[in-house]
């Protein structure tokens, strides 16, 4: 038991004030002693952070964010593949599964990946000590990544440590296999981590154009990677004027599952605010239908401006941000930069809770991680499986058909055929419009009959 | 075969139709311009103020050309151009400008310098400047001066309204009219040249909101102190309310235009309920009975949104407060029934269809609120010839001088 900050006590002056408030306030004012002597990294407000690359995506995401060298923050690149930790310049490495793949890849199978963690859960276990905040940089899709990921994220969670996963998601040329394991390492990953936040890389090819080189947009897909995860950092980390803290963030994604996704938008000028806002509601990841600002339950806002940042500038985004949100819940920080100069960044994390209608699914491991936990499915997500289920389905349909009537397949089929969906309003026909580009205002299609937007009865 | 004065042609490319105006260049410039002939088309190339289909433009844009040079008994060669289309935006940037000079007092060149700071825009590179509209200059942050020069200050400022637009789709309409070997003397944004038609100066200083509310977009203009203080598109028009019904109704969409002019409203139809409509000669189909509470309905949901997205536009530049004077409507959508009681309802202020002034011609073209935009586009060219025309007006001054060496021989 930690002793409370001696200068409550030594000093009369403070010790008087405490006394001279009545008993409520003085209950209120002893409660932050409680907490920091529950958790003595608040207290000092140093905590320490880790960014953590697996596999080949990863770890080149997380060699550029080292090669930044981000105070306070330790780096290090898990990968089973030899050659892809050798590109790794600036962090620490460590290889795994070194007996299980003899310092070969995965390639692309996710068991073998998932494997191979396992193998070096003692490896690892000490590198998670003492951390308050761990982000996995990882792609999913291949092996390495959707296999060991969910693996050591739950081992640094068990730590107590927050874990954010940053992960993209395959291109939709890279095939149907693909996209599933990446599916389904996405919502084991869901389950081991305390918040998701999903890059799904095809939202990129909508801000390159055609000429664009292929390692140029994979450039941008790692900008958006680094600048993602220096955006967290900041937010938690840089002294604020108005502070979204590490409890905040904690708050936001602590346990609940959630999947997010992020923004950033820079802008100057004399109407930077305005720009700032617009950039960010454009910005490719919340554009697609997946994760759209108005269904977002938590939205984190963090405004970094130049020392010219002023109140009603701060004010007039919230304010606009908070029109577009509905009902979710905002948090807003700001502070100032004077590196900034005339210039205004905002930094958005978009929080969906997954829905409740949570149905249990065993997810297979090996040995004694044999575990059984719910893992929710939002209606739409039939093509989310696990990887027992895209197993089977890819082995034989015999055997699916064999199980016994308690499993879990046939329920989610039930389940399927009877759900409400929501409705699809994109269904009306574009008319006179289809030929040109629909005229799209705060999100909304203004081509659709107001009528059927606004969703009001016939007679 | 045509006679020849000094002519300016306005072009609206819009998307219902396509009109010309030919105008005459008085002789001074206190001369009213006088119309000498107007050329209509239907337009079929144009979605929501955009060209989607060059070819069928040009033809559209031909034949109302031929029958603005029939009319007005002039050869076309060059047009003002009318631009419209969601891409348009504007925004207010500012320049700054410090007084060096020991006396504080400002002079021409600082004048000069603090516009050329603001004109310095950061644009991305496929948009391209339609207008930059000086706003009042502020001296050491005391505002409202329309020349500083001579004053005393420390700082000079001033705001500068950029009305800007994507380059590739202002050239598309450029290529129409240039297919047809015609000039485009300038591109002007329709939204402001509508304003030139139907404002008195009175209205401009008052503070006036001008809705051209056109086929396929609406522009807005709003006007304060004499001077633009906004301008904005947005791409909903009276296309639209046909879709709209088109698809309520399940009628084809020539059917729902027709259901729009002579049965439409843009207040909704509580107080007509039962009465119904009949729809004759579907194809193959046996008549069909709507309710003319539904048809009014959709209409006015689809006029009143298109309003309060306007609204909520405005209030959100700070300009919702100018709007004083009252509301000018103009295009096609000024025609629909009932429009000015919604506008009156949405902004507050009275509203009234607007007329184009300080021009002479017929009255028939006058009034109509669908010519407004080609009558201001020829209005504009006309200000912009007498500007030339000062100008010329003072030769240089060795071309004076040498003429006098040229007389004392």
């Amino acid at each position: 038991m930690r002793n409370p900050p001696n200068y409550f006590h030594s000093k009369g002056r403070f010790s008087s004030a405490v006394s001279e408030l009545g008993g409520s306030q003085c209950r209120a004012a002893r409660f932050p002693l409680t907490q920091q002597q529950s958790n003595p990294s608040a207290s000092t407000k140093r905590f320490s952070t880790k960014v953590i690359g697996v596999g080949d995506a990863g770890c080149r995401a997380a060699d550029i964010l080292a090669h930044e060298a981000l105070p306070g923050v330790d780096f290090l690149a898990l990968n089973s593949d030899v050659q892809g930790l050798r590109a790794v310049k600036s962090a620490e490495t460590i290889q795994l599964g070194r007996n299980l793949l003899r310092g070969l890849s995965a390639g692309g199978d996710p068991q073998s990946g998932r494997a191979s963690a396992q193998a070096d859960r003692g490896l690892l276990a000490k590198r998670f000590d003492g951390a308050d905040l761990v982000i996995f940089l990882g792609g999913l899709g291949r092996g390495t990544a959707s296999g060991a990921l969910p693996v050591v994220a739950r081992q640094a969670r068990e730590t107590g440590a927050l874990v954010l996963s940053f992960v993209s998601l395959p291109f939709e040329f890279e095939g149907p296999q693909c996209r599933l394991q990446a599916d389904a390492g996405l919502n084991e990953l869901l389950a081991a981590s305390d918040a998701v936040i999903s890059l799904p890389n095809q939202a990129f090819l909508k801000i390159v154009d055609e000429q664009t080189p292929m390692p140029k947009t994979f450039e941008t897909i790692n900008g958006a990677f680094v600048q993602g995860v220096r955006g967290v950092w900041q937010m938690v980390k840089k002294p604020a004027l108005i502070d979204v803290s590490f409890q905040d963030l904690r708050s936001v994604v602590r346990n609940k599952r959630a999947q997010s996704s992020f923004a950033v938008a820079e802008a100057e000028g004399e109407n930077r605010s305005r720009q700032a806002v617009e950039g960010l509601l454009a910005y490719p990841l919340l554009a697609g239908a997946e994760g759209r600002v108005e269904d977002s339950d938590v939205l984190l806002v963090n405004i970094v401006g130049g020392d010219n940042l002023t109140i009603p500038e701060v004010n007039w985004i919230g304010e606009q941000l908070r029109r577009r949100a509905g009902k979710a819940k905002v948090i807003l920080g700001a502070s100032t930069d004077s590196s900034l100069e005339e210039k205004v960044g905002l930094t958005l994390i978009a929080s969906w809770h997954r829905k409740r209608q949570a149905t249990a699914l065993k997810i297979q491991g090996t040995q004694d991680d044999d575990v059984s936990f719910s893992v929710p499915i939002k209606g739409s997500n039939s093509e989310t499986p696990s990887f027992k289920q895209f197993e089977e389905t890819s082995k034989s349909t015999s055997k699916v058909s064999a199980r016994s009537p308690g499993s879990v397949r046939p329920r989610r089929t039930n389940k399927r055929r009877f759900k409400q969906e929501m409705l699809n309003l994109n269904f009306v026909p574009g008319g006179l419009f289809e030929k040109s580009p629909p005229a799209i205002y705060n999100g909304e299609n203004l081509d659709v009959p107001t009528f059927v937007r606004r969703g009001r009865a016939w007679n | 075969m045509f006679a020849s004065k000094k002519i300016v042609t306005g072009l609206d490319v819009g998307t219902s139709q396509v009109t010309a105006v030919v105008a005459e260049v008085g002789a001074s410039d206190a001369d009213v311009p006088r119309i000498l002939g107007i050329g209509q088309a239907k337009s079929r190339g144009v979605r929501k103020g955009e060209i989607v289909d060059a070819d069928l433009t040009t033809e559209d844009v031909r034949s109302a050309l031929a029958q603005a040079e029939q009319s007005a008994d002039q050869e076309i060669r060059s047009v003002h151009l009318g631009v419209s289309g969601g891409h348009l935006r504007s925004f207010v940037n500012r320049g700054a400008h410090p007084i060096v000079s020991a006396e504080r007092e400002i002079a021409k060149e600082d004048v000069m310098d603090v516009v050329k700071n603001a004109k310095a825009v950061n644009l991305p590179n496929e948009h391209y400047i339609i207008h930059t509209v000086q706003q009042h200059f502020s001296v050491d942050g005391q505002s409202g001066t329309l020349n500083p020069v001579g004053l005393r200050g420390a700082k000079i400022e001033v705001d500068l309204l950029v009305i800007h637009g994507k380059t590739n789709r202002l050239k598309n309409s450029i290529q129409v009219v240039k297919n047809l070997r015609i000039e485009v003397e300038e591109i002007v944004f329709s939204g402001l040249a509508c304003a030139l038609a139907v404002l008195n100066s009175q209205q401009k200083e008052l503070g006036t909101l001008v809705l051209d509310f056109g086929g396929g977009t609406i522009e807005y203009v709003v006007y304060y102190n004499g001077l633009v203080r906004h301008t904005g598109v947005l791409p909903v028009g009276g296309d639209h309310i046909s879709n709209d019904l088109a698809y309520g109704f399940k009628v084809p969409l020539g059917r729902a235009d027709q259901l729009k002019i002579q049965h439409g409203s843009a207040l909704n139809g509580r107080h007509l309920p039962n009465q119904t409509i009949t729809i004759p000669d579907l194809i193959n189909q046996p008549d069909k009975t709507i309710h003319t509470e539904q048809l009014r309905h959709i209409m006015s949901l689809r006029v009143s949104e298109c309003l309060d997205l306007i609204e909520k536009e405005l209030e959100e530049a700070g300009c919702l407060n100018m709007v004083q004077s009252g509301v000018v409507i103009t295009g096609g959508g000024a025609r629909i029934p009932d429009i000015i009681r919604r506008v009156e309802h949405v902004f507050g202020v009275p509203a009234l269809v607007g007329v184009a002034g300080n021009v002479n011609g017929p009255a028939d073209v006058l009034e109509q609120p669908e010519f407004a935009v080609g009558i201001g586009l020829a209005k504009f060219g006309i200000f912009e010839l007498n500007k030339q025309r000062e100008r010329k007006m003072k030769p240089p001054k060795w071309g004076r001088a040498f003429r006098q060496w040229l007389q004392r021989l």
